[in-house]
């Protein structure tokens, strides 16, 4: 300490307050701008206040509907393969419903971008009944977003993609072709595609441009489980065969799925007799409550029967309501009126995270995306978790500006 | 009739939850109000596929072994009753500079003070005793600052002359400054500034009895991490506070602070008012003046205060799950600085802008928790700063494509340097972005250590200062803006310092 003595020291220790108060002096009055902030605003808004400014029918019992900004300014930017949560009010009924933007992310682009989300209706499906119903060209629409992981990430994935889609599950692939062909030259898609049959084909318009256009980077091979008497066309599912037959060197791809649960069941026993795939070669897109959660393994048979009551409390207020056991407890507190905000609707995003108290659960074994301190402290996901008995729950409250 | 509570705490990050456990124990109505869903702000997980992310934390400083406890490990065990599993990290860094010619370094340094100087004599021969004087100097140190704490911003200057002469000595001064003073050698300062970007300060403008305080906590006490993330801490905390008797409400935005005749009345929220006298904020001073308040409530010297500071480092961190071991990899540390060089001043000015080999920071996760991810699998994550808002300047159209290539940079510079390949294995990544942060945390600018502590506005001053530092009444800081500044073990004590401080308010109030 040769060098530094008190006396020199104690003056540079008196300095910094003196400086403090200096540098207090010299300060602007005006607060500074702050454009990292504004930018998290533009690219992650609280909401989404949209407008149908288009509505168009796919194929019968399949609609797409075109949203636009309400506000000013463009719509966030988003990656092929994202959704927007959708928030609905049907009577008494706050819910959400997730959809993937089935228009290219170059579509959405400045003052008259905008998204579309393409929606079949369920024979029993009370939401889809609904929107066919009530949403019309110049209805308002609420959402949040774009959302979700979904999507192809360079560094991860192998420049060629084979995209596997089953019905519906078309929706992030047609974005996907047609954004790689506007403005990523380096990425190619192949397209095998299981539909019922040849009046079931999504986007066939859009998919056969991107073809043509460009056909050395895109490929697109149908098949159907019923081709309804057609020449040319392939009657079978989409098995081990059909991803053999059309994509060369399987075993250096990286597959995106996105279908009905069921196909994943299939495709789970097919890869591997397409060839040794690693884990991250095959990403499955979330695919929402199943239909009949008794079915799905590891369900404790003798459980489905009948209704309970769930015990729902939220800022210190309760609230008892009734739970049919086939349904989710997110289903089950929506439906009784309150407000719980949900986004992926599959257990993963983890928005509806909420506290369970008492009572026994059910929860999907591939819709379980909780944080490992969660699972120990009794949280739940209530969008993939089953009451099996009476429950006790502790809610959120819903962010005021999504609700 | 709206509800009255004794404080109002905004934000539950680290510094929040410290400040409710302490107000809900002190026996106070106390109401937490955070704007997301859950706890912890930086102090979080994510989950992606089948690996479950540490958002922030590197390594906690000061936890100790449950036998010889540090303050944080104190203040969460023993002061507030939370259960956590603690991991030990195994060693306390792997230094490599990347282009500093035949100077460039490659050295693993230990925790443990001996082993410390003793592997810094095998690096640089006749380091030992400027090494040993450090250490002494940092014991002196650590007893002022412990005076200094105590004092709440009183501390005697007689007491402080008596007892504390080479604080005194030094204290005012730079890290550079100090080591030149100990004759240390060149190549051992090199050595020993490594942790320089955990402050995100270069050495010539960061105080040295802070840094010699964190260097001598790590050393001494290692370092340590939760076992399930830093989430497991966070639930944790939230669960004591409820039990403890105090509220909190997710999902709610604190949107203005009510005042009448210039003194705070209540919080407004996104779920109603609710009337208090003492504000807690686990938030930016900016957003609290700025945003929440009458600009005629607050005084042209606060105003002048947030813009007398400059932001800390704003943060960008990579992400990955990976599909082989950390021993299949070759990943044999757990903790990796790579820097182009030592001269922190260069550092410091490349973390302006983009520059071709971003400085990281970067830990394999399973090299102190080895059953942090699925068998056969590791968890990485790679982080560097920036100095600037340079995040804010990308059209949002090329911003993907720009944290996909800072990412890939810093991913290839490791490959590189540390000799393993990383990319062929990644399962699973993401990236955050100084936008990233500012969503999440609504930090300005997306700055995760929340004001520089450079220069005159060191821990040091903030905390002799106290008393001048409290412009308006009834609001206090916790979190990273707080007195102890940032950090994760700091804003934990920040939290329980800022909730002491109020509690000593309202007996003044009381009187």
């Amino acid at each position: 300490m040769a060098k530094v003595k008190l006396i020199p020291g104690l003056f540079a220790l008196l300095k910094m307050a003196g400086d403090r108060k200096k540098h207090y002096r010299a300060a602007d009055e005006d607060y500074r701008p702050d454009p990292v902030s504004d930018m998290a605003k533009r690219m992650h808004p609280e909401s989404l206040s949209l407008k149908i400014t288009g509505v168009r029918e796919e194929v019968p019992l399949v609609k797409t509907f075109r949203l636009e900004n309400m506000l000013c300014g463009p719509l966030p930017v988003f990656q092929a393969g994202q959704y927007i949560s959708v928030k609905l009010k049907i009577g008494d009924t706050l819910t959400a419903r997730a959809y993937t933007i089935s228009s290219a992310p170059y579509e959405a682009e400045g003052p008259d971008g905008y998204y579309e989300i393409t929606v079949r209706e369920k024979p029993d499906g009370y939401v889809s009944k609904w929107m066919f119903e009530n949403w019309k060209e110049g209805t308002e629409v609420s959402a949040t977003g774009p959302h979700g992981d979904f999507y192809v990430s360079p560094l991860r994935d192998t420049r060629h993609i084979v995209a596997i889609a089953g019905g519906c599950g078309i929706t992030p692939f047609a974005p996907m072709m047609k954004q790689f062909l506007h403005d990523r030259p380096e990425l190619s898609l192949t397209l095998l595609y299981g539909c019922r049959n040849p009046e079931d084909v999504l986007f066939e318009k859009e998919i056969a441009a991107v073809v043509a256009a460009a056909p050395e980077r895109f490929a697109r091979f149908n098949t159907y489980e019923d081709t309804a008497g057609k020449e040319g066309l392939r009657k079978g599912f989409l098995d081990a065969a059909f991803i053999k037959e059309n994509v060369p060197e399987p075993e250096k791809k990286t597959y995106f799925i996105c279908g009905p649960a069921i196909m994943y069941s299939f495709l789970k026993k097919e890869f591997p007799k397409v060839a040794a795939l690693e884990r991250k070669q095959t990403r499955y897109e979330v695919s929402g409550a199943p239909g009949d959660v008794t079915r799905v393994e590891g369900y404790p048979a003798g459980k489905e029967e009948g209704t309970c009551t769930i015990r729902v409390w939220c800022n210190g207020a309760e609230t008892r309501i009734p739970a049919r056991k086939a349904e989710t407890v997110l289903t089950a507190i929506e439906r009784a009126g309150l407000i719980l905000d949900s986004r992926c609707r599959s257990g993963e995003c983890g928005i509806c995270r909420s506290q369970l108290v008492s009572g026994d659960v059910f929860i999907l074994p591939d819709g379980d995306g909780r944080r490992e301190a969660d699972k120990d402290l009794g949280f739940i996901h209530p969008c993939s978790t089953y009451p099996l008995s009476d429950l006790e729950v502790i809610i959120p409250p819903g962010k005021a500006a999504q609700t | 009739m709206e509800q009255r509570y004794d404080a109002v705490v905004i934000g539950a990050g680290n510094g929040g939850l410290s400040a409710a456990a302490t107000m809900a124990k002190a026996g106070k109505k106390t109401l937490l109000i955070e704007q997301h869903n859950l706890p912890g702000g930086f102090a979080s997980s994510f989950v992606r596929g089948r690996f479950e992310f540490e958002p922030s934390l590197h390594e906690l400083c000061d936890v100790g072994t449950a036998e010889d406890p540090g303050d944080v490990r104190k203040l969460i065990e023993q002061t507030f009753g939370v259960e956590v599993e603690w991991l030990p990290v195994p060693e306390a860094y792997r230094l490599i500079t990347i282009n500093e010619g035949k100077d460039n370094l490659d050295v693993v340094m230990p925790f443990g003070v001996q082993e410390f100087i003793g592997k810094m004599e095998e690096y640089v021969p006749g380091s030992r005793p400027s090494m040993e004087k450090f250490i002494t100097l940092c014991e002196q140190i650590m007893a002022a600052l412990a005076y200094i704490g105590k004092s709440g911003g009183k501390a005697d200057s007689k007491v402080l002359m008596k007892e504390h002469a080479n604080f005194l000595k030094c204290g005012g001064y730079s890290v550079s400054r100090v080591f030149r003073a100990l004759h240390m050698p060149k190549k051992a300062q090199r050595i020993l500034s490594a942790y320089w970007c955990y402050v995100g300060v270069s050495t010539d403008r960061l105080n040295f009895a802070l840094y010699a305080a964190m260097v001598y906590k790590y050393l001494t006490r290692g370092a340590w991490i939760p076992k399930m993330r830093s989430h497991e801490l966070s639930a944790a905390m939230d669960a004591r506070i409820r039990s403890l008797g105090g509220e909190i409400w997710y999902n709610t935005l604190a949107e203005r602070i009510l005042t009448k005749d210039g003194k705070i009345t209540g919080v407004r929220t996104s779920h109603g008012d609710v009337a208090t006298e003492h504000v807690i904020a686990c938030c930016s001073p900016n957003a609290l003046f700025g945003d929440m308040m009458d600009q005629k409530d607050v005084p042209e010297q606060q105003t002048r205060m947030i813009n007398a500071r400059s932001l800390g480092p704003r943060g960008f961190v990579v992400y990955l799950g990976l599909n082989r071991t950390a021993d299949e990899l070759g990943l044999t540390d757990y903790s990796y600085f790579i820097y182009e060089s030592v001269d922190t001043v260069k550092e410091a000015a490349r973390a302006n802008g983009f520059n071709e080999h971003p400085m990281q920071a970067t830990v394999c996760l399973n090299r102190a928790n080895p059953g942090c991810s699925p068998e056969g699998t590791c968890i990485m994550s790679f982080t560097t700063l920036y100095n600037t808002d340079v995040w804010g300047d990308i059209p949002e159209k090329e911003y993907v494509a720009k944290k996909r290539e800072v990412a890939e940079q810093m991913i290839r510079d490791f490959e590189q340097h540390v000799g393993v390949r990383i990319k062929p294995y990644i399962e699973e990544i993401e990236i955050a972005t100084p936008v990233t942060m500012a969503r999440y945390t609504l930090n300005p600018e997306g700055a995760m250590y929340a004001y520089s502590c450079a220069d005159w506005d060191t821990m040091l001053a903030r905390l002799m200062m106290l008393k001048e530092d409290q412009i308006v009444p009834g609001v206090r800081f916790a979190g990273g803006y707080g007195p102890r500044i940032y950090g994760y073990s700091s804003t934990y004590l920040n939290g329980e310092l800022t909730a002491k401080l109020t509690l000593a308010d309202m007996k003044e109030a009381g009187k």
